[in-house]
């Protein structure tokens, strides 16, 4: 299996609040460092990752953010004109009748088309860029949340079922191989070390496992590191406190270690029933919220570390 | 009367644990509550002591005057309940059961969660056996998205929009309205188009129903009886969001009854400056404890800040839910959040 950064996409999914976008980024980041051309994109043309990186507004038409990094956001309005011009070659009728209200409702009407009109955007991309854009070795894609407990792939094969033949159809089928296909596609799995998040973790797993694609690395973001240095245990710690107000924020950090410790091990204990094989990488807690994208970067090299450690490492060669 | 509190929030902001806080601040206040959720299933299952939690509502053991009953919404066999109970004969459930696009519409259309939410708590709010329904709104990336899901179930309902491009020829035909129908037909196939016309003629049986409670829950909505909340996370305040959230509930004329700030951090004291670690072994222990000790005080400003600053502009109570160090693993650990929030808090939203 090739490292994560050989492959041509990475699709990083998880509940809301978990720190999808902030994993997309700090991805992204460390394949830019490794030398690859990278592009971080969000769907459903949303924001978040533009805001990730400092600007206001999404944008469609890719951007630059540093060395080989770029950054744009889909939407399936854009993507669905973008299909239809390619597939159907409507010229410049298409935007009209792609702009009409029969024509959006209908879209809005098919479920999991938005989804696989933008992933055929994706696709495209990597696999015959138009002209004046830059080829890409690869694409991290901030997945839709999964509080649906729904997948990408999950969009795609429903499609690809409901169409049963035609333009939808045969798109649906090529997201569907590009998905399942791990030496193309890498899938994280962002999680927080909280028992509610692990619960829908697990439920979501146990979903996928059930559709035959498991993630390649679940990230559990926001790890509280321990406060304790080996051989010094909470009483002691405790006791060395004079001020009551150092000792109650010292026990409340050792109670949430704790809580902590208990949420992990059921993940841990989950992740044994269903997917015995996917590691898990610790994403640690920063003190201050992510408030310029230049804090992104440590982050980025604390994660790429992680990776390396736990996610198909480069000494086990290329395929 | 029954009245209607719905829970608003983005993804992560913790509406499903709110909203389980609120529902038992109102019932150890006396109230015969119901609380909605939707799927996925097991989280608010677990942290209220019940082992399953499905489409009819759950008895929940709390030491409270009132009384809490629990439901989760199941989208799929809601779909089917609805199909089942208002096709106007059994052969014509079946087929529309069996057809290819209402399988997917039923599993994941967007917007299905909100719709078939919006058609529950119709039925619970009519049914005269609770003071109040609380609703968990489905994970969404915006908090008005169920606001607006309803009405797009109701468009594609709608046979006079997707009429024109399912039968052309049928009803008034521009050179237009064929171009976008071609258009259609060339991208989604003919057996796609075959299933959504059959789909189309086996639905508008039932669309009148649906329809009908769709209008009837917008109106509950509107009346006296609804209020609005919004979830937020502390230290995650998106004031474009905020903003967009109260502009829509002004334009729909929906009551906006204030601010849930969830895992609001609570106040430390004041603490005094920390002496070095009294041992050079454990120096790691006591630097990572000064920015822990930076970090709660911190916090609990912002928290602090952020809560004035909401009621200060929007002119609304916010009600805090702290962030306790054990979590809301169960359904005593919510009662103490609830009693918590309670404390020196506005009366209940």
């Amino acid at each position: 299996m090739s490292a994560w950064y050989d492959r041509r996409l990475v699709v990083v999914e998880g509940k809301g609040g978990v720190g999808r976008t902030t994993v997309t980024a700090a991805l992204a980041l460390a394949a830019g460092e490794r030398g690859r051309a990278v592009a971080a994109m969000e769907l459903g043309g949303e924001a978040s990752l533009a805001h990730t990186f400092g600007f206001v507004a999404p944008r469609y038409e890719p951007r630059r953010i540093t060395g080989g990094v770029e950054l744009a956001s889909l939407s399936p309005a854009t993507c669905v004109v973008d299909f239809a011009q390619r597939k159907l070659h409507l010229g410049a009728i298409g935007r009209w009748v792609f702009d009409s209200r029969p024509m959006q409702t209908f879209l809005d009407s098919i479920p999991g088309l938005p989804d696989v009109l933008q992933l055929g955007k994706v696709e495209n991309r990597l696999s015959e860029p138009a002209d004046g854009e830059l080829p890409l070795d690869l694409i991290v894609l901030d997945g839709p949340a999964t509080g649906h407990g729904t997948t990408l792939l999950a969009s795609a094969r429903s499609l690809r079922s409901a169409s049963r033949m035609g333009p939808f159809h045969d798109l649906a089928a090529i997201i569907e191989r590009l998905l399942e296909d791990r030496t193309r596609t890498a899938t994280v799995l962002v999680t927080l070390p909280e028992l509610l998040p692990v619960h829908e973790t697990l439920e979501l797993l146990e979903a996928q496992v059930a559709e035959g694609r498991v993630p390649d690395l679940i990230v559990v973001n926001q790890h509280v590191p321990p406060l304790l240095t080996p051989g010094l245990s909470p009483p002691e710690l405790l006791a060395g406190l004079a001020d009551p107000v150092h000792r109650q924020i010292a026990a409340d950090r050792l109670t949430a270690e704790a809580r902590q410790a208990g949420a992990l091990d059921v993940l841990r204990a989950g992740l044994r029933r269903l997917t015995p094989d996917v590691p898990i990488a610790l994403l640690p807690r920063l003190d201050e919220p992510l408030t310029s994208p230049s804090a992104l970067y440590p982050l980025a090299r604390a994660l790429a570390h992680a990776l390396d450690q736990t996610f198909a490492p480069p000494s086990e060669g290329r395929t | 009367m029954t009245e209607v509190l719905i829970v608003c929030g983005v993804g992560g902001a913790g509406k499903t644990t709110s909203s389980a806080v609120l529902a038992i601040a109102h019932a150890r206040a006396g109230r015969r509550v119901v609380l909605m959720t939707i799927d996925p299933a097991r989280r608010l299952a677990d942290a209220l002591g019940l082992q399953q939690l499905g489409n009819t509502p759950t008895r929940v053991q709390l030491d409270a005057p009132g009384t809490l009953d629990a439901l989760m919404l199941d989208r799929k066999a809601a779909w089917d309940a609805l199909v089942r109970g208002q096709a106007p004969d059994a052969p014509t459930a079946e087929r529309l059961l069996a057809n290819p696009y209402y399988r997917a519409v039923s599993e994941r259309l967007s917007g299905g969660h909100e719709y078939m939410a919006a058609d529950t708590l119709h039925a619970l709010a009519t049914s005269g056996q609770w003071d109040l329904v609380v609703v968990d709104t489905p994970p969404s990336r915006h908090a008005l998205d169920f606001l607006r899901a309803p009405e797009r179930i109701r468009r594609l309902l709608d046979e006079r929009l997707l009429g024109a491009l399912l039968r052309p020829g049928t009803g008034f035909v521009g050179l237009a309205t064929r171009g976008i129908a071609d258009a259609v037909r060339r991208l989604a196939g003919e057996a796609m188009i075959d299933d959504l016309t059959s789909f189309f003629d086996l639905v508008r049986g039932l669309a009148d129903g649906m329809r009908s409670r769709a209008d009837a829950t917008s109106q509950l909505l509107r009346s006296a009886a609804g209020r609005f909340v919004l979830v937020l996370s502390a230290r995650t305040p998106q004031e474009a969001e905020i903003e967009g959230f109260l502009d829509a509930l002004q334009a729909e004329r929906l009551r906006f009854r204030g601010f849930v700030i969830n895992r609001w951090s609570v106040d430390p004291g004041r603490p005094g400056p920390l002496p070095p670690a009294p041992d050079a072994r454990h120096a790691a222990t006591w630097e990572a404890l000064g920015r822990e000790i930076e970090r709660r005080v911190t916090h609990a400003a912002a928290d602090r800040g952020l809560a004035d600053r909401l009621s200060r502009r929007h002119q609304v109570p916010v009600w805090t839910i702290p962030d306790r160090p054990e979590g809301t693993a169960d359904a005593q650990a919510l009662a103490t959040l609830s009693a918590e929030m309670m404390q020196g808090a506005p009366p209940l939203p």
